[in-house]
């Protein structure tokens, strides 16, 4: 008989899923268990849009929920960041690009270019003319003060 | 706390508009992008910052809101959760249309609904690519709103009399080189559809003070404006005679000649000549210099490259977000498209 347990949604995945899991692992060269976390998420968004539960498509959702999940302090969701875009930031990765990536999750914007952008790489030089306005405009921020 | 909490709508539970780490990130990457500098001719810059950043301060946590002219001038600056973050006097309604035209154009900016009676048009703030193809698309629209580029103003007043005398020094050294060159190796251009023709205006030792290849009394190193309007989605095109940006014909004639003292002077044609008489190349004659061809051929493969690693989408149907390929994603598709493969299994867990 199988013992009662209760270890959390992401410790323990129908075998059944494992094949999936580990094909995502691959697919996003991301670890297993960063895999059945974000597989297990992705299913719930498909409950809820099922429910009609879900206020934005299903797939924003799939993305905008790791963003939701790192900004709560899950582990996972920070993992998945770090996977996906620190092999293609290489050395220029560092984990304060984590808020820039959930951002970005979260604007439907591209993490790359949003890593990027935040650590002064695109390819842009600053702003020449207008330095008075650009420059000394309200809010400006340093990377890491965001 | 699992990751299945509903996603929240927005505004369902903000006490009014804050201003988010999302929103601040928006608000620096888009000052970023105005940083580029096929941009910087661009007269409404500050005016375009002053927008975004104004929407920034009243959208929502998501950078999601309703947005107009309207709501502009039309909450009080207490009402805003950070006054500082707004510099409304000195921009006007239409001004402020434009603005909002030219930050979706450029791809900060996306309207999610349209404004109808009584209901303001909502927009959602976007990550840009900042690719050429954004910058191509904001001075396209730009320069269909009206805007005319202004001269750069990047550089003293020495370094432009630095840059004007040595044109100058250039021409006149390309005007005495050719007539001896025409002597020396006379090149036979025939089968090209191409002749070789000395300088129309002028003498060799009294070239003319206006000089052809130098078009708004500036620099001959300046690159082509990237001007998308001629070219397919995507591609940027450096001819800009015809393109709206460019001086129109209804521009004063100092936009279209050297401008001053030799506007009744015909313009000194190039060296090369087409067969039906026109000056070759753009209206920047032949002197776009070496850098600026090397820039357009590296933006133009940048472009190229950006649309290779677009997400096409399931069953190459079309990324619906139009975005990148996620990095390291063997599938070839965005994070979003992937997903749709990624949750299809509803079997219960544990």
């Amino acid at each position: 008989m199988t013992a009662q347990h209760d270890h959390g949604p992401y410790d323990c995945v129908p075998i059944a899923d494992l094949d999936r899991i580990t094909e995502v692992a691959g697919d996003l060269k991301i670890p297993l268990s960063v895999a059945a976390c974000w597989m297990a998420m992705c299913k719930e968004m498909r409950r809820q849009e099922a429910r009609g539960e879900l206020a934005i498509p299903y797939d924003a959702a799939a993305e905008v929920g790791i963003a939701a999940a790192y900004r709560r302090g899950e582990q996972w969701a920070a993992d998945f960041f770090r996977s996906m875009y620190a092999p293609a930031l290489g050395d220029l990765w560092d984990d304060s690009l984590l808020d820039v990536l959930a951002t970005a999750a979260e604007v439907n914007g591209d993490g790359v270019t949003a890593a990027k952008a935040a650590l002064g790489l695109l390819d842009v030089p600053p702003p020449a003319m207008d330095s008075s306005a650009l420059q000394g405009a309200p809010g400006q921020q340093s990377r890491h003060e965001a | 706390m699992t990751s299945a909490t509903p996603l929240r709508l927005p505004h369902a539970d903000d006490d009014g508009p804050q201003v988010s780490f999302t929103v601040q990130s928006w608000r620096r990457i888009v000052r970023t992008v105005l940083g580029d500098p096929n941009l910087t001719t661009l007269p409404c810059r500050r005016d375009l910052l002053l927008v975004a950043y104004d929407f920034a301060a009243l959208c929502d946590v998501s950078g999601r809101g309703p947005y107009s002219a309207k709501e502009r001038t039309g909450r009080a600056r207490d009402d805003r959760p950070d006054a500082s973050l707004c510099e409304l006097t000195e921009i006007s309604k239409v001004q402020t249309g434009r603005m909002l035209k030219l930050l979706i154009a450029l791809g900060c900016l996306r309207q999610v609904r349209q404004p109808a009676m009584g209901r303001q048009a909502v927009y959602q703030a976007v990550i840009p690519s900042g690719g050429p193809e954004s910058v191509g698309r904001c001075l396209a629209m730009a320069a269909e709103l009206g805007f005319r580029p202004r001269a750069r103003r990047d550089m003293s007043k020495q370094n432009d009399a630095r840059r004007q005398r040595k044109a100058h020094e250039d021409a006149l050294q390309v005007l005495t080189d050719i007539p001896q060159m025409a002597v020396d190796e006379p090149v036979d251009n025939s089968k090209l559809g191409v002749m070789q023709t000395t300088p129309l205006v002028g003498h060799a030792d009294d070239p003319p003070k206006g000089h052809a290849d130098d078009p708004q009394k500036g620099r001959a190193d300046d690159p082509p404006l990237p001007i998308g309007g001629l070219g397919n989605k995507g591609s940027i095109s450096t001819y800009s005679g015809t393109g709206s940006w460019g001086a129109s014909p209804a521009a004063p004639e100092e936009d279209q000649q050297g401008g001053g003292e030799d506007r009744r002077q015909p313009p000194v044609t190039t060296s090369v000549m087409t067969v039906d008489g026109r000056p070759s190349g753009n209206r920047w004659g032949t002197a776009v210099s070496q850098a600026a061809i090397r820039q357009t051929g590296r933006d133009r493969m940048r472009a190229e490259l950006a649309k290779a690693n677009r997400c096409q989408g399931l069953d190459g149907m079309g990324c619906r977000h139009d975005r990148p390929v996620s990095p390291s994603n063997d599938k070839g598709l965005c994070i979003r498209c992937y997903a749709l493969i990624a949750g299809l299994d509803d079997r219960p867990n544990g």
